[in-house]
């Protein structure tokens, strides 16, 4: 559980979508509940995970998703984490942003992503 | 699925913070608690220690809630970290003009000795600044002295 959460913010480190949604089960949901208006706050299945995904690429030059700290629930199969953000726009300002997230998985891949951001610096920045 | 005694001592705080029983809120954390809001807005730190300061900021909800309940929606026990993580929602009624106040939180909780020592609460800074904002100010013109306004608390 705790490998597979890891390796997801790895690859959304490395902005590399084809392995970050190979990590994902096929009816996999995202939630962003604090999401500002405009933003989604679900992307549902590895098709929309991918379609709402797609625009990381297109927004940042690079971008760094770091854990800070990380708990196990394993009855529950699920991994939460805090984590900080920094990313470099493709206009050339920073964005940077604070996270808590649960991933939940089936024991294989990941069945829901919920991820707690800081909406007032997404405001911000956009 | 039987419940640890980290998530029974959790659901024990939330029904005190529901009743507004804040001595037993402060049996329930350590004296040297850590308090962590990544989120902090309208001027609130984002960290603070010790448990006399974080009763005391609770004791303020009763002064602005008629009514404050939060509801946990998920629970997720950490036994290898000892923590507790909770996603909640919370209701409440403020007292100032009956209007509504909702947010979602994302807690976690972590344990010394059957205590929670640190306690990290991320809730949604825009709901709280659009909703608090009018509220703190309605609330300042009922309580400043040369206050000409009559109507009282919708309490009474």
């Amino acid at each position: 559980m705790r490998s597979l959460s890891l390796s997801a913010c790895e690859a959304l480190s490395q902005m590399d979508l084809p392995r970050f949604l190979s990590l994902f089960s096929n009816d996999a949901v995202m939630d962003f509940p604090y999401a500002p208006e405009g933003l989604p706050k679900q992307l549902r299945g590895v098709h929309g995970i991918a379609e709402g995904m797609s625009v990381m690429p297109v927004m940042f030059s690079s971008f760094s998703l770091s854990p800070t700290h990380i708990y196990v629930s394993p009855q529950s199969r699920s991994v939460i984490l805090q984590a900080t953000s920094r990313g470099v726009f493709r206009t050339g300002g920073m964005y940077s942003n604070v996270y808590a997230m649960v991933h939940t998985s089936n024991g294989d891949k990941l069945t829901r992503w919920r991820e707690y951001y800081n909406p007032l610096k997404v405001q911000a920045a956009s | 699925m039987s419940e640890s005694r980290n998530v029974r001592v959790m659901l024990q705080l939330v029904k005190a913070l529901n009743e507004y029983d804040f001595d037993r809120v402060q049996s329930l954390v350590t004296d040297d608690l850590v308090v962590e809001q990544p989120f902090a807005a309208l001027g609130q730190p984002e960290r603070y220690q010790g448990r006399e300061a974080f009763v005391c900021g609770l004791r303020f909800i009763p002064t602005m809630f008629e009514e404050f309940r939060l509801e946990p929606t998920a629970v997720y026990d950490c036994p290898d970290e000892d923590s507790v993580v909770f996603e909640q929602s919370s209701q409440g009624v403020f007292k100032v003009d009956g209007s509504p106040y909702h947010n979602q939180y994302l807690m976690i909780f972590t344990f010394r000795d059957g205590k929670v020592c640190r306690w990290v609460e991320h809730y949604d800074p825009k709901v709280m600044t659009e909703l608090m904002t009018p509220i703190v100010a309605k609330m300042a013109a009922q309580t400043r002295p040369d206050s000409h306004d009559d109507r009282g608390s919708p309490t009474t």
